[in-house]
């Protein structure tokens, strides 16, 4: 019963959130990447609520098939009861059709483990501005290669409007074809040479990781070199990124 | 020189396990395992996991890195602060973290405090790492409080870590915030390791002793010094599953993985995708457990305060285990608390732990868990009241 159940709920929150999406036109800003995807999110949404922009995000698991609409449409995962899930389609088709409230911007994380994986969440929304995280062995998925991974954000970047934005992390060789695969804007975040968002100096004290950009000095009380990336993803998005 | 295998002996709870299972009809209220089946939720996600051939090879070392950057985040929810990518290990289990730990900082001979009574099986942990253990009373009238003055008694050049448990296995207290304070100082006067396992944090029944429970993993001005170690299996009923954490500063991080890496290559890779649907469950759906943990600990507790004439009881405040004191003045025959739970078990077919297997200052208590069913604690209760009324004065 489950197994028929699950593509008429997945069909149907598609087509819910395509109706809130065309209905509110927010501004949709996808993270993707094999790691350092929340820490990223949490980074961006920081410095958008800093602008003053009415941001709404997906809960870290909820960038699957049935989390990405249920975070679109603002509506709790049901338990597995069929009456429960009914209740949960029956709240987003009001919150679909006739709901007045929806945030200007999404910044949703997009998690792919598998090939195709991708173009089943374009399928759901298509985000107009990209940031991509890393393309690191994870061995989250041990039947999925590096180079497939690569390829299904590779997926996302065509997707990429012209009027959109891509921020890509500059230090990620599997990212470095990136570039060609876009007719969108694209501007580089990292530590090596050559990103446009540039962190120098990357030290830790007691508190956290220290480092800088252009001669200022910058600071986040955590830690990992993931906690810079994320930071230097925000500022560079920050810098470039101007609403629709 | 005696091997490990020859001086190593398996603890007292699992020997009394054994020993009740060996006992046809007998209750057991010895092994901390909780009663209830791994929640739903958790097994959908691994067998989605098994079903998309995600399970069979083994993951990174310090394990799935979606595991480690949620353990990252819960973390940081709870005021710590440590790096997914060099800073958290997924372990086997609590006890592989603390073997690991061990293995990793105690040179043959190196001193561990521990306090007691506390965990049983860390005094093995420690001979396992050829160490020594040194036992530190915790003072009952105080509520189980560290006594400060033993402690710094106990301390010389070998010391080398502090291992506590904290909420504390058997006692069910939680350590105060002004002493995990002063261990802290001691242990950065003398550079020692402090272990602290937190594996009860989720069962802790007031309210305000929950919001306030102080860890010293908060501070990021030890987390060089400081090992913390939780586990998935008492907070969601995952015993078999055989996975915990630990975090800790880089620096010990990197010795402590190359030592694991040797132990068992990475935690159970099946294990990793419930651990990573246990972080993913919401509060919501944990507080059924709470609630019914807390209704077993109110049942166990009616049941003592009953036997007051022959147990001496105080509220457990966190853990599943209540751990009163044998009135022994009440027992003629009584010859040690290993010797009072073999009879108990002898005679009335109920399992408990001595005392004296969480250290010399647990002697002359047991200790009771209430994480088995009601229908277990209440027979339980029955069968320990009427062993007592048999063989008192």
């Amino acid at each position: 019963m489950r197994h028929i159940l699950k593509p008429i709920v997945q069909a149907y929150l598609r087509l819910l959130t395509r109706i809130v999406v065309w209905r509110h036109q927010p501004d949709v800003i996808a993270i993707t990447g094999i790691t350092n995807k929340t820490t990223t999110k949490n980074a961006i949404i920081e410095r958008l609520r800093q602008r003053g922009l009415n941001v709404r995000w997906n809960p870290k698991n909820f960038n699957t098939e049935i989390g990405l609409p249920l975070a679109v449409l603002y509506l709790e995962p049901a338990d597995q009861s069929a009456g429960a899930w009914l209740r949960t389609l029956a709240q987003g088709t009001l919150i679909a059709f006739v709901g007045r409230r929806f945030p200007k911007v999404l910044v949703l994380e997009f998690g792919v483990s598998d090939p195709g994986d991708m173009r089943t969440l374009l399928g759901i929304i298509r985000p107009r501005v990209v940031v991509f995280t890393n393309v690191q062995p994870s061995y989250f998925n041990p039947t999925t290669t590096i180079n497939e991974l690569a390829s299904e954000l590779t997926v996302l970047a065509e997707a990429v409007p012209k009027n959109g934005l891509i921020v890509v992390n500059g230090d990620d060789p599997y990212l470095a074809g990136i570039k060609s695969r876009t007719k969108a804007k694209m501007v580089t975040y990292g530590i090596g040479e050559g990103a446009d968002v540039r962190a120098v100096d990357v030290t830790r004290d007691t508190t956290g990781e220290r480092w800088e950009v252009d001669g200022q000095a910058r600071r986040v009380d955590r830690f990992g070199e993931h906690q810079v990336y994320a930071a230097l993803a925000a500022e560079a998005l920050d810098r470039y990124y101007s609403p629709t | 020189m005696a091997t490990i295998g020859d001086t190593i002996e398996l603890s007292l709870i699992k020997q009394m396990e054994l020993l009740a299972a060996r006992r046809p009809g007998a209750v057991s209220l010895a092994q901390g395992i909780p009663s209830f089946d791994t929640p739903e939720a958790i097994k959908r996600r691994v067998g989605e996991a098994l079903a998309r051939g995600l399970v069979s090879k083994y993951s990174l070392s310090p394990g799935l890195a979606e595991l480690r950057e949620h353990i990252e985040e819960q973390l940081g929810r709870d005021g710590m602060r440590y790096d997914f990518e060099r800073e958290i290990i997924v372990t086997a289990g609590s006890i592989e973290a603390i073997n690991a730990t061990l293995l990793a900082v105690l040179e043959p001979g190196d001193e561990v405090v521990l306090f007691s009574p506390s965990y049983t099986s860390y005094a093995q942990a420690i001979a396992l790492a050829r160490g020594v253990p040194i036992f530190v009373p915790l003072i009952e009238a105080d509520g189980w409080a560290v006594d400060l003055t033993a402690l710094r008694a106990a301390l010389g050049p070998k010391s080398r870590a502090v291992l506590l448990c904290n909420p504390n296995n058997p006692t069910g207290t939680i350590l105060s915030k002004t002493d995990l304070l002063a261990i802290a100082e001691l242990a950065e006067q003398r550079n020692m390791i402090i272990i602290t396992d937190e594996v009860y944090r989720e069962f802790i029944y007031d309210a305000e002793a929950r919001t306030n429970f102080f860890t010293l993993a908060s501070l990021p001005e030890l987390r060089h010094l400081v090992v913390r170690i939780y586990s998935f299996s008492k907070a969601y009923a995952m015993t078999g599953w055989r996975v915990g954490y630990l975090h800790t500063d880089q620096s010990l991080a990197v010795k402590i993985l190359s030592v694991h890496d040797s132990l068992v290559t990475c935690a159970p890779v099946i294990s990793q995708y419930a651990a990573l649907a246990a972080l993913q469950m919401r509060d919501d759906e944990l507080e059924p457990y709470r609630t019914a943990y807390r209704e077993r600990r109110d049942l166990l507790w009616r049941g003592l305060e009953q036997l007051g004439q022959y147990l001496h009881s105080v509220l457990p405040m966190a853990t599943y285990f209540a751990f009163p004191k044998i009135r022994v003045e009440q027992l003629p025959n009584y010859a040690g608390s290993l010797a009072f739970a073999k009879d108990l078990l002898a005679t009335a077919g109920l399992a408990v732990v001595p005392g004296i297997a969480f250290g010399p200052h647990g002697e002359d208590h047991i200790r009771l868990s209430f994480g088995r069913s009601p229908d277990d604690i209440i027979e339980g209760l029955r069968r320990l009241a009427a062993y007592f009324e048999q063989h008192t004065k």
